[in-house]
């Protein structure tokens, strides 16, 4: 059966033409719920007697299942700090930001940052502390003291020992005498 | 959504009642109240802007300001004259198309970030894709017709609502529906068949 623009059903409710229809799946998609209410059941009625009302409708739910996959972030835990100092009554600039360590952990942008800065301090801080060795030695540079036949302890010595200084000196001046 | 079942109207109705409680409480200095409405709006305004500016940054400001408004207004509302959902949408609109405006232009990389940022539910590589596709659809719509479909599709709103939010007749908002709709549809038709259903 040939379908036209005037198309219509007759079982009681109003016509409505395939053009309409089509305005109505643009307009509010395919769920029959968001149409406009006074024409809800000339549409159904519609679409229950005509293929091409029907390949309407699938087209618009296309379309609906298109959007359907846009979802918004949620609003972050920043935001939420913000608004709660809105009533305190400062409603502009710097005062609605929350300190600065907090915003630091808070916001999602500058938590690797403060991450890797919290890293750099502990590293920076562990090179300065004090050997507890030394402490325990007394003696915070050169030599440690070793007792008299005792071996001395690893992790007390110096990371360059002054006699293999004086040795590669040696060795420097001796290669520095040309070769008959 | 243009026509909505008795109860969703109903539902409507309370909840604006309890907004404009909660509001007069806001205004006789109650913080508890402060929080509550801001509870029952934030997640919605946020979503309104996020969908009109793609990006997070700008929606989070165009949330701040919609509030901070609201407090100022908090003294004189009057209630039952105006929904408040209704109005913070507005305002938030307004807000984003005034920022849309001063930036007329948007970065397709912009874009893809604001998605990622929103992929807070399990996703593969295409269905981020997917998902870069149509706000970019939808962020290229002129603002009117993205405002039209992002109060009355993801915001829920029904034709008339959005009319009077938008200062336009009911049939100016089904238009600007229409025109949305088929501009997405012609967009991703052209650029990802599968998501219209194709293959």
């Amino acid at each position: 059966m040939a379908e036209d623009n005037r198309q219509s059903v007759s079982d009681g409710v109003a016509a409505l033409s395939l053009d309409r229809l089509r305005t109505i799946l643009d307009a509010y998609g395919s769920s029959s719920d968001d149409w406009p209410e006074a024409e809800q059941a000339a549409a159904l009625a519609l679409l229950a007697g005509s293929e091409e009302a029907r390949r309407l409708r699938d087209e618009a739910a296309g379309l609906d299942a298109a959007l359907s996959v846009l979802l918004p972030p949620p609003p972050s835990d920043l935001l939420r700090l913000r608004l709660e100092e809105v009533p305190n009554g400062d409603f502009t600039g710097d005062a609605l930001a929350p300190p600065l360590w907090a915003r630091l952990w808070i916001d999602p942008d500058l938590r690797p940052a403060t991450f890797a800065a919290a890293m750099l301090l502990a590293f920076v801080v562990g090179l300065l502390m004090p050997s507890p060795f030394r402490d325990i030695l007394g003696e915070p540079s050169g030599r440690p003291a070793v007792a008299d036949g005792a071996a001395p302890d690893i992790a007390t010595l110096p990371l360059v020992d002054q006699g293999a200084v004086q040795d590669n000196a040696t060795e420097t001046a001796l290669a520095s005498i040309p070769l008959q | 959504m243009a026509a909505r079942p008795v109860t969703a109207r109903l539902d409507a109705v309370r909840r604006a009642v309890e907004d404009d409680s909660l509001l007069r409480q806001v205004a006789d200095g109650d913080g508890g109240a402060w929080t509550a409405l801001v509870e029952r709006h934030l997640s919605a305004i946020h979503g309104t802007a996020w969908y009109m500016l793609g990006d997070r940054a700008e929606a989070e400001d165009v949330a701040q300001e919609t509030f901070v408004r609201l407090m100022a207004k908090a003294d004189g509302w009057q209630p039952g004259r105006a929904a408040l959902r209704t109005w913070l949408h507005r305002v938030a609109v307004n807000l984003c198309i005034d920022r849309r405006r001063a930036r007329r232009t948007v970065s397709l990389e912009a874009l893809g970030d604001a998605v990622d940022m929103a992929d807070d539910l399990p996703s593969t590589d295409a269905r981020i894709d997917r998902r870069r596709l149509v706000h970019a659809a939808l962020m290229a719509l002129p603002d009117r017709q993205r405002a039209a479909i992002v109060l009355v599709y993801y915001q829920g709103f029904s034709n008339g609502e959005a009319a009077a939010l938008l200062g336009a007749s009911v049939e100016a908002v089904e238009s600007l529906l229409a025109r949305g709709r088929r501009s997405l549809r012609r967009e991703l038709g052209g650029q990802a068949s599968d998501l219209l259903g194709d293959s």
